[in-house]
């Protein structure tokens, strides 16, 4: 009996480890992911081409047209560089990170990616980037084509750390309809001739009383888009935006109160879900902040007349600068880099960035693209987008810092407790400029 | 005539057989038990390992660990935001867990009943536990939203005259009970199945003796029977229930964010906040909240152990 008992258990642990051996060998990727292409990581010899993964979050329907107009067009264009393109459904850091945590010759790393300018910082400290400020250097003509706020944007400790892709902002939505219902003036589009800091809180005050259960604006609070949204009003009260805004500044204090003084008037109503334009969509509120990206409904909207205008100015106007880059890792060949540097050319020609930004809804990053016949046609059909347009010279970028959404953390609650809590302004951003001090060892 | 000696003599080899038999059977149950430790060991013990060992060091996904000594301990300690989510976790747990527990029982108490449908609200009761909690999480959001679109709740709240918690904004407090409120409904089902197993488990003749001892009515029999027999059964519950509600994730991240104003940021939302910029600093906190859970465990262990030698 005991004999048997071991014979089979022998027998047992024989087979499993002949299965084991046997099994196929699957390449895990390190992430999960929509598309399930497995790159092979191969030479450029005799003919065959390099493979190159490129990780993104661009959105589904700019995503497809990308993946059917645009890649081949590169493809045709190089057919020496097979670009793998993978969506990594959500734009986590953690996930970019963990895949660049990979030894430099796996052929699962990313080697081009697409993400926020904010995490420049954490790529630098680990030295995982191409020398984009090099090759920018050596083709002077695609580096002076770049809008220069955005090459500021895109750069960390004086160099240049990555390609603009495609940028955006935040601008004021406005229910014309109510407005004129009010007997208030709809704003300029030229941010040097927009609404005054008064003037937007008088007409606040005239729409909601001209407009039964609507509000004048809608002030968002509880997640990262009130910090982001926080820098134009910052930027505009004369806040200082060569670092990472000082929460217990003038300008800042005055920023918050502006918007707290608004609700506590009743001229305002609050939101946990900022990028959310349906309050605006209701009709519930007559004036909010939100994003280029919403083209494809808002250049269908038809419920009320509306246009676009800028963050109202104080000491100067300003906007918040955000949208995604290309990032280049440091790849294992020349062959990978040289392949990486033609995808970021071709990003930047007038081609790719006409098509990608009327297709998306997000603003060019080149100045010729910008300034095209075709592009001026489309914003010309599109007399809303000028708001957005106009302020990306004045907009004030997120400090690509590697703490920099950690401060973001910090200052949620802070805000949130002024807006929901009545707590005071000045005091509660003392405290909170202490905390961030303290994270960033100052 | 066998001599005791002879008697009493052991054959040769017989105690080094005795070992070697027992050997064997140690390593047969090693063998069985060896797949699910090695699942444990790579799923469970190096994970748990690993964090313990990063929150002793600066690390961000990229790059060397930095090793920091207790840093990272220092710096939840001194953060008011931890002690904040510390003590949202524990508000949680005290709202949360009596709330699953309690409907579970009303809900398995009800379903033992030989009712018409009986099979169907069994169904209907359980249904909730299959609902994945993003899923609950939108549907409640929309359910009870109060601004800047009223959800069905709070507009019907506005039609009868009341008044709903502004819970997203003015009275932060009400957020964490309309958290609950979503758990409760998505996880009573789950106490309700195991109450319905331990109410089915009782002897009848219990309650007959009880009756003839004089107890009458329902209330009686459920507070002298029904619920000290009960008492394993919600012990059990409750150490799962606790456990599972304080490293709760989605109902926080769908319906709140955290907010608002950090009303609903607990623990395990603090440890996200923080990851993967600070990793040191999320896995002290991850640590603070495993051995929390571990003593808390402990203790209940030990106070039912005293409860059971008592009675």
């Amino acid at each position: 009996m005991k004999k048997s008992f071991w014979s089979m258990m022998s027998l047992v642990l024989v087979a499993a480890v002949v299965l084991a051996a046997c099994a196929p060998k699957t390449e895990v990727a390190p992430v999960a992911i929509e598309q399930a292409a497995t790159p092979a990581a191969t030479e450029a010899a005799g003919g065959e081409a390099v493979t190159l993964n490129l990780w993104h979050t661009i959105p589904t329907d700019t995503e497809t047209y990308f993946n059917a107009e645009l890649m081949p067009k590169f493809a045709a264009a190089h057919p020496e560089c097979n670009i793998v393109v993978r969506n990594l459904g959500v734009e986590d850091p953690a996930i970019i990170r963990t895949g660049l945590a990979l030894p430099i010759d796996d052929s699962t790393r990313p080697h081009l990616w697409w993400i926020a300018s904010s995490e420049t910082g954490a790529y630098v400290e680990a030295d995982v980037l191409a020398d984009v400020d090099k090759w920018l250097n050596d083709n002077p003509k695609i580096k002076a084509n770049i809008i220069p706020a955005l090459l500021e944007l895109s750069s960390y400790d004086g160099k240049v750390r990555s390609i603009p892709w495609m940028t955006n902002n935040t601008a004021m939505w406005v229910n014309v309809d109510a407005f004129e219902k009010a007997g208030v003036p709809v704003p300029s589009q030229n941010p040097e001739e927009t609404w005054t800091w008064e003037e937007f809180a008088t007409a606040m005050q005239k729409v909601t009383e001209a407009n039964p259960g609507m509000k004048g604006f809608l002030v968002t609070i509880n997640t990262g888009w009130d910090f982001w949204t926080f820098h134009s009003w910052y930027a505009a009260a004369g806040g200082d935006v060569s670092d990472v805004p000082v929460l217990n500044s003038e300008a800042a204090i005055k920023a918050v109160q502006l918007q707290r003084d608004l609700l506590a008037n009743g001229y305002a109503t609050t939101t946990p879900t900022g990028w959310d334009a349906a309050p605006w969509y209701a009709q519930q509120v007559a004036v909010m902040a939100n994003g280029p990206w919403n083209f494809p409904n808002l250049s269908t909207f038809t419920d009320f007349k509306f246009t676009v205008v800028p963050y109202p100015r104080d000491v100067r106007p300003a906007a918040n600068l955000g949208g995604d880059q290309l990032f280049i890792a440091k790849t294992p060949t020349a062959a990978h880099e040289a392949c990486a540097f033609a995808f970021a050319e071709y990003i930047l020609s007038d081609d790719f960035q006409i098509a990608f930004q009327k297709q998306s809804g997000n603003l060019p990053v080149t100045l010729s693209a910008a300034a095209s016949q075709e592009y001026q046609a489309h914003l010309a059909k599109y007399p809303f987008m000028a708001g957005f347009v106009n302020g990306t010279p004045y907009g004030v970028a997120r400090m690509p810092i590697p703490l920099f959404n950690e401060i973001g953390n910090l200052f949620t609650p802070a805000w949130d407790a002024v807006m929901v809590n009545d707590a005071d302004v000045t005091q509660t951003f003392n405290a909170l400029q202490q905390e961030v001090d303290s994270i960033l060892g100052r | 005539m066998i001599e005791a000696k002879t008697l009493n003599k052991k054959p040769a080899g017989f105690f080094s057989e005795l070992k070697l038999d027992r050997i064997r059977a140690l390593l047969a149950g090693y063998m069985f038990i060896l797949p699910a430790t090695a699942l444990v060991a790579v799923f469970l013990i190096y994970p748990i390992a690993f964090v313990v060992y990063i929150s002793f060091h600066k690390w961000g996904i990229l790059g060397t660990p930095q090793f920091v000594g207790f840093d990272n301990y220092l710096a939840i300690f001194k953060d008011r935001l931890f002690w904040q989510a510390a003590l949202n976790t524990a508000y949680y747990a005290v709202l949360a867990v009596p709330s699953q527990i309690g409907l579970g029982l009303l809900m398995a108490i009800l379903i033992n009943q030989k009712v018409f449908a009986r099979d169907v609200f069994r169904t209907i009761f359980f249904v909730p536990l299959a609902v994945s909690f993003v899923a609950a999480g939108i549907i409640f959001s929309w359910i009870l939203t109060t601004t800047p679109l009223q959800g069905f709740l709070p507009d019907l709240f506005a039609k009868l005259g009341l008044d709903f918690p502004l819970w997203q904004t003015t009275n932060p407090g009400w957020a964490m009970v309309m958290i609950v409120v979503m758990n409760t409904w998505k996880s009573a089902g789950y106490a309700m199945v195991i109450y319905l197993a331990g109410l089915q488990g009782i002897n009848p003749d219990y309650y007959e003796a009880a009756s003839i001892d004089g107890v009458k009515t329902e209330w009686q029999m459920f507070r002298h029977i029904t619920w000290p027999l009960l008492a394993p059964t919600t012990f059990l519950l409750t150490v799962s229930t606790i456990i599972f509600t304080v490293r709760g994730f989605e109902p926080i991240f769908v319906m709140t964010q955290g907010g608002p104003a950090g009303a609903t940021t607990t623990l395990v939302y603090y440890v996200f906040r923080k990851f993967p910029n600070l990793m040191g600093i999320s896995s002290a906190a991850s640590t603070f909240l495993l051995v929390a859970i571990v003593l808390l465990t402990v203790a209940q262990y030990v106070a039912n152990r005293q409860q059971e030698k008592v009675s």
